[in-house]
């Protein structure tokens, strides 16, 4: 069966021509301005700087910013105490 | 709608372009909430429902496939949440029944099309409304909204055969419905001539 099977029955030709439907023009207004609103928020929390990059981005700097402050620590704990001994 | 310009706009969505949302909504609005209304029978019903049905779309957007077809998409979400919301409400099929949902037309071309087109309309509006929801929805699927049946047995989550076989039991269940209606209401026509 095909959707022709259905088109040729008089009864689907009835169905067919039923009204379309509009709902009040201002909800219809309500509904597509929360829609909006809503395909905004997703939009900017799946924006490169967001959703996507961000962790990556963090993945590399976190790491990176640890080791680097964890360096200067030892290296100035290092140096105070070689100062100490006179060197 | 146009498959290129359809495509676009799968792929304007993605990226979450409110203009192309605007026309995708101002496309399918209608069909959806005619759709919706004719499966509950309540507008508030299918307000909500096609509201909800809306905001999956933009939830979705970005993960719709490029090829996605929209009406299809559109119908099936909206059967779905109209079946979550029954079983979620445990509403069967008390909710069948004839109301007056349909606000008047604009264009009619005479006092007697009029007349005799809403009695038709009525008609098949009150034989469908008294089908169980699983064969109304086939039939509006397939034959109000013009989903193939392959199409429309994805919506229903069913195979092509189970389809074909739900939709030739609707039709043989509508046919008798409007049988029984206008033997309901013959009577009364006869009454109002003499």
């Amino acid at each position: 069966m095909n959707s022709d099977h259905f088109a040729d029955d008089r009864l689907a030709d009835a169905i067919a021509s039923l009204p379309v439907v509009d709902l009040d023009p201002a909800r219809a207004e309500e509904i597509r301005a929360r829609s909006r609103a809503a395909l905004g928020r997703h939009a900017r929390s799946r924006s490169p700087w967001t959703a996507a990059a961000w962790p990556a981005w963090r993945r590399v700097l976190e790491p990176a910013l640890v080791a680097g402050v964890s360096a200067a620590f030892l290296l100035e704990v290092v140096g105070r105490a070689l100062s100490l001994e006179g060197f | 709608m146009d498959r290129d310009l359809e495509i676009a706009l799968v792929e304007r969505l993605r990226s979450g372009d409110p203009a192309a949302f605007d026309a995708v909504y101002d496309a399918y609005r209608a069909r959806i909430y005619s759709f919706l209304l004719r499966l509950s029978r309540h507008r508030d019903v299918a307000e909500d429902l096609l509201e909800e049905t809306w905001l999956r779309l933009v939830s979705k957007a970005a993960d719709l496939r490029p090829d996605t077809r929209l009406a299809p998409w559109l119908f099936t979400v909206a059967r779905n949440l109209y079946w979550s919301y029954c079983r979620a409400r445990r509403l069967d099929e008390q909710w069948r029944g004839s109301i007056d949902l349909w606000p008047a037309r604009s264009a009619e071309p005479s006092p007697f099309d009029t007349a005799a087109g809403r009695e038709l309309e009525s008609r098949i509006e009150r034989a469908l409304g008294a089908l169980p929801l699983r064969y109304r929805e086939v039939l509006l699927l397939v034959a109000a909204e013009g989903l193939t049946p392959t199409e429309a047995a994805a919506a229903c989550a069913v195979t092509p055969e189970a389809l074909r076989q739900r939709l030739s039991r609707a039709r043989a269940m509508l046919a008798r419905e409007l049988a029984a209606g206008e033997r309901r209401t013959a009577p009364v026509t006869r009454e109002a001539v003499s």
